[in-house]
């Protein structure tokens, strides 16, 4: 089967290093995230991919087409590499209406099939009526969509997104985050999706590669990122708020005894690569349940198996959910619904009972 | 009003503004695009006739262009066409002089296009040239349009180094401001007034398109 493979290394002068290796089928769908702080480098190998940079070393080819090939020193223009790219600013024409700009790619298509093609396309994006109209004159989702028909047009061999919803107002955003990826999924070619927004990751991509300062730090499924992230570096980067220091001091079965700052945790449910020793215990806030203490857990010893007692010492809340922070002898944050039976009557100072969801649980050993 | 000094000015002008179009722009697009260190000379080079006397500049056009200069032999053995005191000369001074009042607004205004619009056309499969056409001129049309009626009015006022290259020849190198000076010295004050009032007119009328036109396109 045909690869799209990109691995070289590219730097600006005062810039870090950017590494990149990443293989991927040259057919069919498949949407690819590199995730990343803004700076780390990941738009640079966007834009590295569709031939705007020049890396230093390392070759890049699709299939058969070779792109870029550092040794040989073949470096094809990105007029020549048949990608898509959609701007983070969409980059519109802006002397050209919505029709000329999404026709602006298909000037060796006879009439006809130019206007058929166009014509299917404003349809399938939403764009009807439009036609006439100069970019300025339309939203910002209208301008996204007509920005992507532009890509989409020439029937690209692969798609590049730069942050394709990071100029779009909030309630957009969550909509096209929605429907972006239905949208993608009929045109059956690779994509490659660039975001700082781990929410962007979730919603669209089935793979992603973790960077930053220009190096990667993990590459896999975008659950397996999620659920078991490599190092602590990539567990706060997806957003795994509660990274403790631990010592696994007893392994039987599917129970695991951890001592993390002098309080011992019970989890069942073990993930099965526990072994004995020093360990980072990642839970994911919102597998952290929060229970008002009942008189008979009440006290150190009463705590049943699998939970135990904290102090409630801080609350944030966002939206639909609420950001709880615990004092259990160690430090936890607590994400719950606002309006859950169990805490909507809890305040600040009360004594909780706290328990984990097992298999949320990721040990970094 | 001298009507063969204003026909042959026009004739100048026109011809000038011309040239600096064809020479202009592609250099103008390049110095905007270029990433080479070395831009700094071409650039001081193509604004030097701003700050230097035309006197000198024409010194040196006509020690360039005599008939005892190698250029101006070989130029004269191969075209048969002697360059000093003709049109072709005082053409080539205003073309020179000329320079900087036209690629110093092209170049701002190629600057001036998105760099990420260009990217977006090479990605749709546009080559550069063909960018250049579709995207990089329709939006930098204002800037060098404004750069084009800066020369042209430039070129009507034309003195010095077409003195220097051209002389006083009527019909042949007397342009309209070396009218003006020729009136002034021979006392004709009048005819002297009424060239100059026309020249202000003109020149005024210029310049508020200039700032009319550049402000739309966002170039002065």
């Amino acid at each position: 089967m045909s690869k799209f493979v990109a691995e070289f290394e590219l730097q600006y002068s005062n810039g870090p290093l950017i590494h990149a290796d990443l293989v991927r089928p040259a057919q069919g769908f498949s949407m690819t995230a590199l995730f990343g702080p803004s700076g780390c480098g990941k738009s640079s190998v966007l834009r590295a991919i569709a031939g705007l940079e020049r890396p230093q070393k390392g070759r890049i080819y699709f299939g058969e087409d070779l792109w870029f090939h550092h040794d040989h020193k073949i470096q094809c223009p990105p007029s020549q590499r048949n990608v898509g790219f959609l701007f983070q600013d969409f980059a519109l024409f802006p002397h050209l209406t919505i029709q000329a700009n999404i026709e602006y790619g298909l000037r060796r298509l006879s009439d006809e099939k130019r206007r058929q093609r166009v014509g299917e396309l404003i349809e399938r994006f939403g764009l009807g009526g439009l036609e006439q109209r100069y970019p300025r004159q339309v939203s910002g989702g209208q301008q996204q969509r007509a920005a992507l028909a532009r890509t989409i047009a020439r029937k690209p061999q692969l798609l590049l997104l730069d942050e394709p919803l990071s100029s779009l107002d909030n309630v957009l955003r969550e909509q096209m985050r929605l429907e972006l990826r239905q949208l993608l999924q009929e045109f059956e070619i690779p994509m490659i999706l660039v975001t700082h927004d781990q929410q962007d990751v979730l919603a669209l991509a089935e793979r992603m590669v973790v960077m930053d300062q220009g190096r990667i730090l993990q590459a896999d499924t975008v659950a397996d990122v999620f659920a078991r992230p490599k190092n602590e570096h990539v567990a706060r980067m997806v957003g795994i708020e509660n990274v403790l220091a631990g010592q696994i001091v007893r392994h039987e079965g599917t129970t695991c005894t951890i001592e993390v700052q002098g309080q011992t945790l019970v989890l069942e449910g073990t993930p099965p690569n526990a072994k004995l020793g020093a360990a980072l215990v990642c839970i994911p806030a919102d597998a952290v349940q929060v229970y008002g203490m009942s008189a008979s857990e009440d006290g150190s010893t009463g705590v049943r198996p699998g939970r135990w007692s904290g102090t409630l010492v801080g609350r944030v809340q966002d939206g639909r959910t609420t950001r709880w922070e615990l004092d259990c002898g160690f430090r936890l944050v607590a994400r719950v619904l606002s309006h859950s039976r169990e805490t909507k009557e809890l305040s600040i100072g009360d004594r909780v009972s706290v328990q984990i969801a097992p298999h949320a649980v990721h040990l970094i050993l | 009003m001298d009507l063969t000094a204003l026909w042959l000015t026009l004739r100048l002008a026109t011809c000038t503004t011309a040239i600096l179009l064809v020479v202009g722009v592609p250099l103008a697009w390049w110095l905007a695009q270029t990433r080479w260190s070395g831009r700094v000379f071409i650039e001081a080079l193509v604004s030097l006739p701003l700050v230097l006397p035309p006197t000198v500049l024409g010194f040196y056009i006509l020690l360039a262009t005599s008939p005892q200069s190698p250029l101006g032999s070989a130029l004269e053995a191969w075209t048969g066409q002697r360059l000093p005191f003709t049109f072709w000369g005082i053409l080539l001074a205003s073309v020179l002089g000329n320079l900087p009042f036209a690629v110093r607004p092209f170049v701002s205004a190629f600057a001036s296009v998105d760099r990420r619009l260009l990217e977006a056309s090479w990605c749709l499969g546009e080559k550069r040239i063909r960018t250049f056409w579709r995207v990089a001129v329709p939006l930098a049309w204002p800037g060098v349009l404004t750069g084009l009626v800066l020369t042209f009015a430039h070129c009507i006022g034309e003195f010095g180094v077409v003195l220097m290259v051209g002389g006083n020849i009527p019909g042949v190198t007397r342009t309209l401001s070396i009218s003006i000076y020729d009136n002034v010295q021979a006392l004709d004050y009048v005819a002297a007034g009424q060239t100059s009032f026309w020249l202000v007119l003109f020149s005024f009328v210029v310049l508020c398109f200039t700032y009319t036109y550049g402000r739309r396109g966002g170039v002065v």
